[in-house]
């Protein structure tokens, strides 16, 4: 009996060799695997999951009107991609290094992307990755979950650990994950509040995908969704009233403000250096930040926020005098 | 359907028609090491690859390859699929992610043209909605010192340090790169310093190669961006209440913790960053000891009131 594996390759080689569609018909007649003697309406539940495998694959396979099969070779291979030796070395000091980056949520498909476009994975640079430093392989494996669930648009349920201490199960839309300073986020619509929030993954446990109906979809997201929207400085979170902020980037250090910032907030120039127009919910937190990333950053306004890194500061002084 | 083991199978042994070209003739190790799995794997893998191929399956029809020791070799033509094979979905969406990682985001020239490489389904746009790797490293500063590591080539840079606002050139010599909690660092000998030392890529401002070779020697990758073996320690004492950062602050050791608050030590490499760090705590953390850590923090606390106090 031929190998499952064998078949699904031999399909391949068929379709890209087929001069024109072919039939299902000739595709039992002429690629080995399918079983002999199997009846009909099992060959052809076989040969449909085989053709969703393949398109899993990157191969694109068109039905004809007249209920016959093709590749379209035009969408299935890659053609000019013939890549500078200088992006070839960027390509793989950036993205190759990640390969054995267990926190790297897509390293699997990462590997077979780099085989595709670059022939190799090897990384020519001394380099090492550890974008998450908690549990890496559990925030990893986790995050992956995620990525497929929200892919595939399936509702997940976990249990949450929250930042005091309590624990509770959660059924959540998974809309889209993020990286930031060493762990991942999820960001999704829990059914339970009716609201969308932003989950750690590392507190999460017991992650378990709806398996139920694999071929539809749970839920639908909006069609304007963006991650980077929910992707907040440690300030912006918690459980006070939102308020406004502005941070003044003296000129020295005006050039870091972007990678600073990340892109939360607005930049409007403003007379000695660039004003950080930002939303916070955490005043102490916003003072602890600005002198955090200091020098250079001084906190404008509200003056809560400046009176509380003043009597702070000032305490600082008389402490250590 | 095939299980999970045997449609990754398959989707090794199409990886690998695509990278087989007649004329091939190469390790098993060196396939292995692409694919991630063991050299005997890719030779199973092969083996059952030879077997494959079109009706009428004659021996000119299947795929033309047979494995030697710990060689393989291509001695023909493929029967079909003899061209690279598009990215995936999920292949589009894993090299996307890692190139953010580098500060390449979709409106990156390589990555848009990487990604022409992928299927229909696969939008450059849509993968930047739903996932979001760290950024923040100017990924043509990336690309430099990447290039120049890699090259053995020396980088003049102009860098601002942890605490300082000014920007001040050096001529660095890197030997590896380490990306950390998705912020990058290169590992290189300063020449300027005449020593070893770790700068973050996202505060070098500028980075230009300088054409001077050196000899890179036997290079070990870090094992963390910034060890903490062998630094001095200071003595911090943080108030009832307030959670130890034990993320932020690498290498700490908690001493003692009961109601009048806890007692850590904690490394440090500079006496700005330390300085910097305890001040932010408002008061909420006190420097017992050494003396030259308490007096820096004083000095900082004392510069930033100033900065807040002339407004």
């Amino acid at each position: 009996m031929v190998d499952a594996v064998e078949r699904l390759v031999n399909l391949a080689l068929f379709l890209a060799a087929a001069r024109g569609p072919a039939s299902a018909e000739r595709v039992r007649a002429e690629v080995i695997g399918y079983p002999e003697g199997q009846d009909e309406s099992a060959f052809l539940r076989m040969f449909e999951r085989d053709k969703d495998e393949l398109r899993g694959l990157g191969l694109v396979i068109e039905a004809t009107p007249d209920g016959r099969y093709q590749l379209d070779a035009e969408r299935t291979f890659v053609s000019g991609l013939d890549l500078a030796a200088e992006d070839e070395a960027a390509l793989r000091a950036a993205a190759a290094v990640l390969l054995d980056d267990p926190s790297f949520p897509f390293a699997g498909d990462l590997r077979y992307a780099l085989a595709k476009v670059s022939g190799t994975t090897d990384v020519d640079v001394p380099a090492a990755a550890h974008l998450a430093d908690e549990h890496p392989e559990a925030q990893g494996e986790t995050a992956a979950t995620l990525a497929t669930s929200a892919a595939a648009r399936k509702r997940v349920t976990f249990v949450y650990t929250n930042t005091t201490g309590q624990s509770a199960p959660h059924s959540v839309e998974p809309y889209g994950l993020f990286l930031h300073a060493g762990r991942w986020y999820l960001v999704g619509r829990d059914t339970g509040r009716d609201e969308v929030r932003v989950y750690a993954v590392a507190r999460m446990e017991d992650v378990t995908p709806n398996t139920a109906r694999p071929r539809s979809a749970d839920f639908e997201r909006a069609a304007d969704f963006d991650v980077s929207e929910y992707i907040g400085l440690p300030f912006q979170y918690g459980p006070g009233e939102v308020f406004d902020a502005v941070v003044r980037f003296a000129p020295p250090v005006t050039w870091r403000a972007p990678a600073l910032t990340g892109g939360v907030g607005e930049m409007r120039s403003g007379g000695d250096g660039l004003l950080w127009h930002v939303t916070a919910r955490d005043a102490a937190g916003l003072a602890r930040w600005v002198i955090a990333h200091g020098p250079g950053l001084v906190i404008e306004s509200p003056p809560e926020a400046v009176n509380l890194a003043r009597s702070g500061l000032a305490g600082v002084v008389d402490e250590h005098a | 359907m095939p299980r999970p083991s045997s449609a990754e199978q398959a989707r090794r042994l199409l990886t690998l028609i695509g990278m087989l070209e007649p004329g091939t003739e190469a390790p098993l190790s060196e396939l292995a090491g692409t694919l991630g799995v063991s050299a005997s794997q890719v030779a199973s893998d092969l083996e059952m690859l030879s077997m494959c191929g079109i009706a009428p399956y004659s021996p000119g029809d299947l795929v033309p390859l047979y494995v030697e020791g710990d060689r393989v070799t291509v001695y023909g033509s493929m029967p079909a699929l003899d061209r690279r094979v598009r990215l995936s979905a999920t292949e589009a969406r894993a090299l996307a992610a890692a190139l953010q990682a580098a500060g390449r985001n979709s409106a990156d020239a390589l990555v848009k043209r990487l990604l022409l490489a992928a299927s229909d389904a696969a939008d450059p746009g849509e993968i930047e909605r739903v996932i979001r790797t760290a950024a923040g490293a100017d990924p043509g500063i990336h690309a430099t010192l990447s290039c120049a590591t890699r090259r053995s080539e020396a980088v003049r840079i102009t860098y601002q340090a942890g605490g300082t606002e000014t920007l001040a050139e050096r001529v660095i010599e890197p030997r590896a790169l380490l990306n950390e909690r998705g912020v990058w660092y290169v590992d290189a000998f300063c020449r300027t310093a005449g020593a070893m030392r770790t700068f973050r890529i996202d505060r070098v401002a500028d980075a230009t190669p300088t054409g001077e070779h050196f000899e890179p020697g036997s290079v070990t990758v870090p094992g963390r961006a910034l060890p903490t073996e062998g630094l001095p320690r200071a003595v911090v004492h943080l108030a009832p209440g307030v959670e130890v950062p034990e993320r932020e602050w690498p290498g700490l050791r908690i001493v003692s913790e009961d109601a009048s608050g806890t007692l850590i030590e904690l490394p440090y490499a500079g006496t700005e960053w330390i300085a910097r760090q305890v001040a932010s705590f408002l008061g909420a953390a006190r420097v017992l000891k050494p003396a030259e850590v308490r007096e820096k923090i004083a000095r900082l606390a004392a510069s930033e009131l100033g900065a807040l106090t002339v407004r």
